[in-house]
């Protein structure tokens, strides 16, 4: 008897908390085997593999949460330039740029950078998130274009941190593809802890019934900003492997293009479940690559097809506009994976997650 | 002197701050859609501006006025009417989506390169009153600007598409169910939007002299930050969120240390989350924001 129970507990342990973690981190896996395999240029394969850290760093907060944050690409640039700042060669920083003598006296090893990287955001983000989280839901999210407005100002002007427009160069371009997998493995079960862990758990309360979720007793406000600060902390930790992967920077790599990418990202893969985060940066990296491809032009029998580079981003636009329509839960619809052949035992439970839909959507 | 000079200055930044933060805000009341594409439409009027430039000023303005309207009308009725029942930060999204859209098909069409548009150049004569000193441009800006609100405060008072338009930034359920005719008065709520686009469009071209596919965004993300720190979704807000904010920066650009000066807008949007902590609602909060239980 209960050796029966034992048995149909593991498989609920399985199902629940092992094989949506696997099946994610199995699939980051296979996509960059394929990608390697078909020929896909390093420098989109790095770039996508950094979308996808900087995705999941901001699910950890806007998929949890439900709120929508538009600053978080400025906790991407506060890891970068100070990764920038703590890795290129102090004779380096002597002759291209004018800082002050603590800042280029200060060098470290790659990994130690990304962890001050994701401090440095992390504190950003701590003070940042007094003030925007105390606004409610859709003007949080608009409160949040401030702090990238703030950060994108200060990083042009302050030449001698960031040496304004013209960007920082010659950082030693130390991580690979393999390591950025790591580290997507790293934050994938980073954010999977939090999502199932009590604080997790509390903070989906808040997304689905705000109200109801400080009916009973949920700090809402305090939940949020933990999230807030630890999705910082892994944005400007992606900051900071951005960095050492393109050597290369300016102001103008963290702004409103930049974070249109990666809503879409969230949003097109379903904002409301880690599966969803990874899938969307999938999808909208394929698209990408096809269009890539195509736009140097093949031919199909007597046919010649090409499409135009300026293109790319006005599909991609409508490939999102026909997708709030016709999904707007994502393509996930925000569930995490499931094992197949337990579909039908789920069935009840996703009925009355529909259901829950609806309601939020009234 | 120089204190009336940046009183001026400032009135003339805060009323182009409120016509921005209105245009945002008519719709944001009626539906709670915050549209980030308002920017685009006032860079589709300001490129009509550009390509009507060789018949005069008269024309121009029309140009502007009927392109903001039109594309108001057309982002709501190809990106808006099917999420009728989405929540808001769905809404924002795809206005996020649309802005994207039009500002990358204005790029591929005009060129990514930003143009000058030498639009009025009779605005731009200094005007001088004893020691005063100042554009006749900023006084045509206060004057448009007040003669849109006062427009737009008579219309919503005293006609009954005002009252509509009020009934259903009041409650949209209720006002529909009394009769208000749901996608008419939205579009209507467009229609003004892109009028007031359009408005800040022409005040903008005739100032900086440049049009450029990018130049929306910028100018949106100050009426985001008017509306929020007015309390969005109101009105009365916006107004007073756009002129708190063109004072902030004007005021700032005048006493700010010149090695700090480049940092005006950090500091006022800096400012601004200060106001925020303060007053979380705005500092005109509409009837119906924050939850009612």
């Amino acid at each position: 008897m209960s050796e029966a129970r034992s048995g149909i507990d593991l498989a609920k342990i399985w199902g629940r908390r092992v094989f949506p973690l696997v099946s994610v981190l199995a699939l980051v896996v296979i996509l960059v085997v394929v990608a390697l395999l078909t020929g896909m240029q390093e420098a989109n394969l790095l770039r996508a593999l950094i979308d996808l850290l900087i995705v999941l760093a901001l699910y950890l907060f806007s998929g949890i949460s439900g709120i929508f944050s538009f600053g978080h690409i400025a906790f991407v640039a506060i890891g970068a330039y100070t990764a920038g700042i703590l890795t290129i060669p102090i004779a380096k920083k002597d002759q291209l740029f004018e800082m002050p003598p603590l800042l280029e006296s200060l060098s470290t090893g790659p990994i130690a950078a990304i962890l001050a990287g994701a401090l440095v955001a992390a504190v950003a983000a701590a003070i940042f998130g007094l003030a925007i989280l105390r606004l409610s839901g859709i003007a949080a999210s608009i409160g949040t274009f401030s702090i990238l407005v703030i950060v994108h100002v200060v990083a042009e002007n302050l030449k001698s941190v960031t040496n304004g427009q013209s960007g920082m160069t010659a950082v030693p371009m130390t991580i690979g593809v393999w390591a950025l997998v790591l580290a997507a493995g790293v934050f994938i079960v980073i954010v999977f802890l939090y999502q199932s862990s009590p604080w997790g758990l509390r903070l989906r309360a808040s997304r689905e019934d705000d109200v109801a979720a400080q009916a009973v007793g949920i700090r809402v406000r305090g939940e949020r900003w933990i999230a807030w600060v630890g999705s910082a902390a892994l944005a400007g930790a992606a900051g900071a492997m951005y960095a050492q992967v393109v050597g290369t920077f300016a102001p103008g790599s963290f702004y409103l293009s930049q974070t249109f990418v990666i809503i879409t990202m969230l949003v097109v893969g379903g904002s409301r479940s880690l599966a969803g985060a990874v899938t969307g940066v999938a999808v909208i990296t394929v698209i990408n690559e096809v269009l890539r491809r195509t736009s140097a032009g093949f031919t199909l029998g007597d046919l010649k097809l090409q499409s135009a580079p300026a293109l790319t981003p006005i599909l991609l636009a409508i490939f999102m506009l026909v997708l709030l329509i016709v999904r707007p839960s994502g393509l996930t619809k925000g569930r995490e994976f499931t094992i197949p052949h337990r579909r039908e035992v789920a069935g009840k439970s996703t009925r009355g997650r529909d259901v829950a839909d609806a309601n939020a959507g009234k | 002197m120089i204190v009336v000079q940046t009183l001026i200055a400032a009135l003339s930044l805060g009323s182009l701050y409120a016509v921005l933060a209105l245009g945002l805000a008519l719709v944001a009341s009626i539906m709670r859609l915050v549209n980030f594409a308002h920017g685009e439409l006032i860079m589709g009027a300001a490129y009509a501006m550009a390509f009507s430039f060789a018949f005069g000023p008269a024309a121009m303005i029309a140009a502007a006025l009927v392109v903001g309207v039109v594309l108001a009308l057309a982002s709501d009725q190809i990106g808006f009417r099917a999420l009728r029942s989405a929540d808001s930060t769905t809404l924002f999204i795809s206005s996020f989506a649309i802005s994207f859209l039009l500002q990358n098909t204005a790029s591929a069409l005009f060129g990514s390169t930003s143009r000058t548009v030498p639009a009025l150049p009779a605005l731009s004569q200094p005007i001088t009153i004893g020691e005063i000193s100042f554009p006749m441009l900023d006084i045509v800006i206060i004057a448009t600007a007040a003669v849109l609100l006062g427009g737009l405060t008579l219309l919503l008072k005293k006609t009954r598409t005002g009252l509509r338009m009020r009934a259903a930034a009041e409650d949209f359920r209720v006002a529909r169910t009394l009769g208000v005719r749901a996608n008419r008065v939205i579009a209507l709520g467009f229609g003004l939007s892109g009028l007031f686009a359009a408005f800040a469009a022409v005040i903008v071209v005739a100032q900086s002299g440049v049009v450029s596919p990018t130049m929306g965004s910028d100018l949106v993300l100050i009426a985001f930050i008017a509306c929020v720190l007015g309390g969005l979704g109101s009105l009365p807000g916006a107004v007073v969120g756009g002129f708190v904010l063109g004072v902030l920066t004007v005021v700032l650009q005048a006493y700010l240390p010149v090695e700090l000066k480049y940092y005006r807008d950090a500091f006022a949007f800096g400012a601004v989350i200060i106001l925020l902590v303060w007053r979380p609602q705005g500092l005109l909060p509409s009837a119906t924001a924050g939850t009612r239980v």
